[in-house]
């Protein structure tokens, strides 16, 4: 087996645990006023079942879907009204773009594109991940005392769920946290904690130093293969230690932003999950805890009981009616609740003055399915929503509608064209971004998406 | 001839260093001498492949590509042709690792190495090696660590640590238990539950291999998400063991004299109505530690090591280990207090690897070949977690209360606990200041003990000294095998880790994978007899059914291949059928024809309708299995929960059903789907799902396809939903197949129908075999290596000789040199 591992952190590793404990952590925003430098964060926000073009689009331009497109249309948000399920996002508009028909079928089709609605790639629930996604890769460049949150909604007693959606590399699978509370106690859990944090934190520094010795020691009675797992193991033991550290100097910090820890933390519905995913999420951005956050709003078993919606979402993606409602009804109502916790985070980072705006003007957030445009999909569409306005001064998301020429035509985009326009307006020299569609070899494939680009 | 393929060995650059030439000149080019160049010549080569002009130049992607073509022709066993003479296996088998070998070293790897440790790729190995009995050597497993199975967590951790409190006692009412001291003496106390449900994260996630349909395994590995979860979850452990944890508990008491009576919370006197109890601590065997002013002496805190070994790790710490945990853990931790340096050891071990791991790497007795026998202490983990989810040791001695009436233990304690704590409101416990450890013993099994003991008992067997050799393992396994399994469930609220045995039942499910039934989604719209919960009954019908062929014990797999009989119920909701009646009344005084009738709605829309039984022509009966027509039900894969669990939101799945039987039956494999194919079957209204598969009768498709197809179309006799049907879209149903490239010459050949081909696989020695590998797998955790051939040779004739007991070949397998030994 290949197994790669993370580097020790041997600069830690050299100061011994007394004087690391104390040393107050300079977290990212106060580097930020010495250097300079622009924060980024980016939050991923994903919907199972699709998402179609008609649903993101202002009834204004729903005549552009109709006939066959071969230049990019372009046109301003201003002036025309969102759809219904879009309102909420009205005080947002002017840093929105509605991006419509990029493809995807490099990727999985089906029930889910697993990695490929944020790789680019064909992956599958049943094998391991060939490559990084965005949001992985995103928090290894610009890393955090968490590099990479995932939330999503699960059943009940469920804690960590791995989604086949975020990927850190080839074969590393990211994690995503289902129960609020646990990524409560994770993010915040320090501020909770009963008696002297320091002293706490210290005592553990010795402990993971301790099991990590036993382990090393393990592992040199083993051979090959078996020598490798313990390695996955042990690169915890480092990260963890460098976490609490971190964390023990952020108190203040935390203290002021950490979420409220109301009953939709605890309550068995879903949907008072994904309240408080949000309110976990836009905490995580604001307190500086990571840069790189996805939330998975939904599976296909996931019920919306919460919001009167009794059935899972597999059925409704069948054209099951529930109640009074038929499907579509059911999945306007869903996406409609997915933008209103979305607009509440947006407003929270906008409340919170960075630089010379607001903490809203460096953050890139996407809205988009894991599965293109239906609930059974082609991923010949895979109709989004983008939120960064001038991002780092190189985004230009300032209320637009961009439609792409259709499949196979000159002009046509992929999906691995728009998550290359984020990786690049995040400074990054990347070419393109995940893999390209063998479709379309005879199109110019590499590359962001120019139109989005200063 | 040979003389060219010299010269091109000569030729070769002297640049690619890293190639091993010896094997390819003394083994590769004389194996395709021997197989191949006689149709890939020069003069007209076969598929442009010309083996005279390749050569081992593996920095150039040319021929990277070439051996990369070879490779996959012969692993796949696609070349030489079926109708060729087939190569040695042992020859075969060293080819296909010089080929891919070399591919690794150019940076082209095939990834052989890493496939052949995870079931999805066991049967890569080749079968003709494995059973033909010419490797002898003696058979180990490697050294190994074992990941913990969420399970085992739960069953370790979560039962006691892992709850969330409530308020729970009460004291009062017209409880058993009458109030023997105290204020309220001679009044009554009940108790109440002190927990909710599960309240944790479980840090080792199921891992499911979905080809292999296997959960646990070790190649599995813990990671930084496990340690996370870990460590949260030790600290609290820790805590709750040296401080307690908070219950709140609320105190009814009903006092005659009182005109407030039951009144909760409100009783007269002004007693304490109510009071927060610190539930869990075993303060006493920390006390001396805790309490001591300045630093602890060695003694003290070597007692307090010691009894951390005890309570998380089931053993004595040696001297060496309680020394290192002492001065690098405890004495280091000291300025952070006496208590923070205690629960710095706690939490300590229960992230240690031998918390997070089983470990197996042969601690006992080395013996002429080089290998380790498993030690005691490892060997009743081996045997335990084989067969349970539940720890081999009581939960803190195997000594069980003397006091059967006294439940006791952490969950529930004692009515004395209760009124101590009551009165002296837990300002302080009965044992502090005392230091008589015989004492401090006593006290930890009465605080640790939970109402559930070991179900193996294996940690008692171990303790007396009776688990080391193989005899004594199987003795222990004769016991634990002699209990009969088959229970009917009362309801879904029993999962199948919750039964005797599990691992049986589970071995079976992962096996055929029939308990995918729910996963799949069907509109039920298509059939009013099918329903999500419908499918469970199906599967939980199945697991009966396993249950009671392994209780009988005789030709299991052919029997499970092949029997008629099936569970399943009848019985109607008391208040459907009511309704139904009512509406029957209605219907038949209305004299309603050319429409079904409220009852047959009724039962129309029952389960049963997916076994083709009507429930209102079935008696029930729960106790024994029904006979179902010869003709329509044949075994494990007729049943409708194997037949929906392999099947896709619309239609059948002959694909994932053939590929079922190559891999699990015939112990073949398919080529990964290649990862330009988008495989789709036209959708056509007209046309049955037969027809609609001659697309991959294609070349390029039927190359894969013909070892999956023909063996899956037979199952076209049922609907999805497991319903036998005799047509489809108005024709009649087409059920012929064939078994083909099965590695066995009798039992190739075209089939009818399912009948058919279920007897004839259930006759097969190769089938049998193939059984017996993939038990080796889950009970082994691990792939077979070639040096397990003589383990598998001798389960298969455990197997045989016993007239078809699994038991027999389940002891064969547990009692191996592959199960004992490791090197």
């Amino acid at each position: 087996m290949k197994y790669s591992r993370r580097h020790s952190i041997k600069t830690l590793g050299k100061l011994s645990l007394g004087s690391m404990a104390f040393t107050p952590f300079m977290n990212h925003l106060a580097a930020q006023r010495t250097t300079g430098a622009t924060p980024k964060r980016f939050l991923f926000v994903l919907k199972s079942s699709g998402l179609t073009e008609e649903h993101i689009t202002p009834p204004a331009y729903r005549p552009f879907l109709e006939s066959p497109v071969d230049k990019v249309i372009d046109k301003p948000l201003q002036g025309v009204a969102l759809p219904e399920t879009l309102t909420s996002l009205d005080p947002f508009k002017d840093k929105m773009t509605i991006v419509q028909r990029i493809s995807g079928k490099m990727c999985a089709t089906g029930h889910s594109g697993f990695y490929g609605a944020l790789g680019a790639f064909k992956g599958s629930n049943t094998k391991k991940p060939i490559a990084h996604t965005i949001d992985g890769y995103l928090a290894k460049k610009f890393p955090s005392v968490f590099n990479h949150v995932g939330l999503k909604t699960g059943n009940g007693s469920e804690s960590v769920a791995y989604p086949s959606i975020s990927s850190a590399g080839g074969g590393k699978q990211l994690p995503y946290q289902c129960n609020p509370m646990i990524a409560y106690m994770n993010l915040f859990g320090s501020i909770a904690e009963s008696g002297d944090v320091q002293k706490k934190y210290a005592a553990s520094g010795n402990i993971l130093d301790f099991v990590s010795n036993d382990v090393k020691k393990l592992k040199r009675q083993l051979n090959g293969a078996e020598a490798e797992k313990l390695d996955y193991y042990l690169e915890g033991f480092d990260a963890l230690k460098e976490r609490r550290i971190k964390l023990t100097g952020m108190q203040k910090i935390l203290n002021q932003n950490a979420p409220e820890v109301t009953d939709t933390f605890t309550s068995p519905n879903p949907t008072h999950h994904l309240e408080a995913h949000f309110d976990l999420a836009a905490a995580t951005l604001i307190s500086g805890l990571s840069n790189s956050i996805s939330i998975l709003c939904d599976d296909l078993q996931t019920n919306y009981d919460g919001i009167g919606i009794p059935g899972t979402v597999h059925g409704i993606g069948h054209g099951a009616t529930i109640g009074e409602h038929n499907s579509e009804q059911c999945r306007d109502l869903i996406r409609k609740f997915h933008l209103e916790l979305l607009s509440g985070l947006m407003h929270k980072l906008a409340k919170v003055p960075e630089g010379d705006g607001t903490m809203l003007d460096n953050t890139v957030i996407v809205y988009l399915s894991d599965n293109s445009d239906k609930h059974h999909s082609f991923a010949n569409e895979w109709p989004l929503l983008l939120f960064g306005g001038k991002f780092n001064g190189r985004l230009k998301s300032t209320g637009r509608y961009l439609q792409y020429p259709d499949y196979g035509k000159q002009g046509h985009r992929t999906i691995g064209n728009f998550l290359t326009t984020i990786v690049q307006a995040a400074g990054l020299p990347d070419k393109h971004f995940g893999h390209l569609d063998l479709g379309l070899s005879d199109l110019d494939q590499e590359g962001p998406l120019h139109e989005l680009l200063v | 001839m040979k003389k060219q393929v010299l010269l091109l060995i000569l030729l070769l650059p002297v640049s690619v260093m890293a190639v091993d030439m010896r094997s390819y000149n003394d083994l590769v080019m004389p194996f395709l001498d021997k197989h191949c160049t006689n149709c890939h010549d020069a003069d007209d080569p076969k598929a442009d492949l010309d083996l005279y002009a390749i050569n081992a130049e593996f920095d150039k992607i040319k021929t990277v590509r070439v051996w990369q073509r070879i490779y996959e022709q012969v692993q796949y066993d696609e070349m030489p042709p079926a109708k060729k003479k087939r190569p040695d296996a042992a020859e075969l088998q060293k080819v296909i690792q010089w080929i891919s070998s070399e591919l690794n070293k150019s940076g082209h790897g095939t990834g052989l190495e890493e496939k052949l440790l995870l079931p999805d790729y066991a049967n890569y190995m080749s079968h003709e090696l494995l059973f033909n009995g010419s490797i002898t050597t003696k058979a180990y497993t490697p050294a190994r660590l074992w990941r913990t199975r969420p399970f085992i967590y739960e069953a370790n951790f979560a039962e006691r640590y892992g709850k969330k409190p409530r308020q729970g006692f009460q004291i009062g009412g017209k409880g058993r238990d009458i109030v023997k001291e105290g204020d309220h003496a001679g009044k009554t106390l009940a108790r109440g539950r002190s927990y909710q449900h599960l309240r944790y994260a479980n840090p080792f996630f199921q891992f499911v291999h979905h080809a292999s349909g296997i959960t646990d395994y070790s190649s599995i590995v813990a990671d930084q998400t496990s340690l996370e979860t870990l460590l949260v979850n030790a600290e609290k452990m820790a805590e709750i063991l040296t401080v307690g944890r908070a219950i709140p508990v609320s105190v009814t008491v009903k006092n005659d004299g009182s005109k407030f009576a039951n009144n909760p919370g409100g009783f007269a006197g002004g007693a304490v109505t109510s009071f927060v109890k610190n539930v869990g601590l075993i303060k006493p065997a920390f006390i001396k530690v805790l309490n001591s002013k300045g630093t602890p002496s060695d003694a003290d805190i070597n007692t307090a090591v010691q009894t951390c070994f005890k309570v998380l790790l089931h053993r004595d710490g040696n001297p060496e280990e309680v020394r290192r945990y002492g001065d690098d853990l405890f004495k280091k931790n000291l300025p952070q207090g006496n208590l923070m340096a205690l629960q710095s050891v706690l939490i300590a071990m229960a992230i240690s690897p031998e918390f997070v791991y089983r470990l197996e790497l042969g601690m006992g007795e080395k013996d002429s070949h080089g290998r380790r026998h498993l030690s005691e202490h490892e060997l009743v983990y081996a045997l335990n977690y084989a067969l349970f989810n539940s720890p081999p040791f009581d939960d803190f001695d195997h000594k069980r209360s003397k006091d059967k009436n006294k439940k006791g233990g952490l969950d529930s304690p004692g009515v004395d606990d209760l009124l101590y704590y009551a009165k002296n409101k837990i300002s302080k416990h009965p044992l502090d200041g005392v230091e008589d450890m015989a004492l401090i013993d006593e006290t930890l099994e009465k605080f640790l003990m939970t109402p559930r003991g070991s179900v193996s008992g294996l940690g008692e067997v171990m303790k007396a000294g009776q688990l080391k050799t193989k005899e004594d393992v199987e003795r222990e396994l004769r016991r634990l095998l002699s209990v009969k399994l088959f229970t009917r469930p009362k309801s879904d609220s029993r999962p199948a880790h919750r039964i005797k045995n599990p691992r049986i039942l589970q071995f079976f499910r992962e096996f055929f994978g029939y308990h995918h039934a729910p996963n799949v989604f069907k509109d039920e719209k298509r059939f009013a007899y099918y329903s999500e919960s419908g499918t469970r009954s199906m599967v939980s019908d199945t697991d009966q059914l396993i249950l009671y062929l392994v209780d009988q014990d005789e030709n299991v797999l052919e029997n499970m291949l092949t029997t008629n009989l099936s569970f399943f119920s009848t019985s109607i909701g008391n208040r459907p059928l009511k309704a139904a009646q009512k509406a029957q009344e209605k219907f038949e005084s209305k004299k309603i024809t050319g429409e079904l009738s409220p009852i047959e709605k009724l039962h129309n829309k029952h389960y049963s309708m997916s076994y083709n039984v009507n429930p209102g022509s079935a008696e029930n009966s729960s106790k024994k299995p029904y006979s179902l027509p010869k003709a329509q039900r044949i075994g494990i894969l007729t049943q409708p929960s194997w037949l929906a669990a392999h099947s896709n939101n619309f239609e059948n799945d002959p694909v994932r059903r053939g590929k079922w039987i190559r891999e699990k039956l015939l112990a073949g494999f398919v080529l990964d789907v290649p990862i330009n194919v988008d495989a789709k079957v036209p959708e056509d209204e007209n046309k049955t799902l037969r027809e609609r598969f001659s697309v991959v009768e294609a070349e390029e498709c039927w190359r894969c396809h013909k070892k999956m197809n023909p063996l899956g179309m037979p199952f076209e006799g049922y609907h999805d939903s497991g319903r036998f049907r005799t047509e489809e879209k108005g024709k009649a149903v087409t059920t012929k197949g064939a078994i083909s490239y099965s590695g066995e010459k009798d039992l190739d050949g075209e089939v009818a129908n399912v009948s058919e081909m279920m007897h004839k696989l259930a006759q097969s020695k190769r089938v049998k075999q193939s059984f017996v590998r993939h038990a080796f797998r889950f009970f082994m955790g691990r792939n077979e290596l070639l040096s397990d051939s003589q383990t598998l040779i001798n389960a298969e004739k455990a197997y045989v000789d016993s007239n078809g007991s699994f038991k027999e070949m389940l002891i064969s397998l547990l009692t191996s040199d592959s199960f004992l030994y490791r090197k």
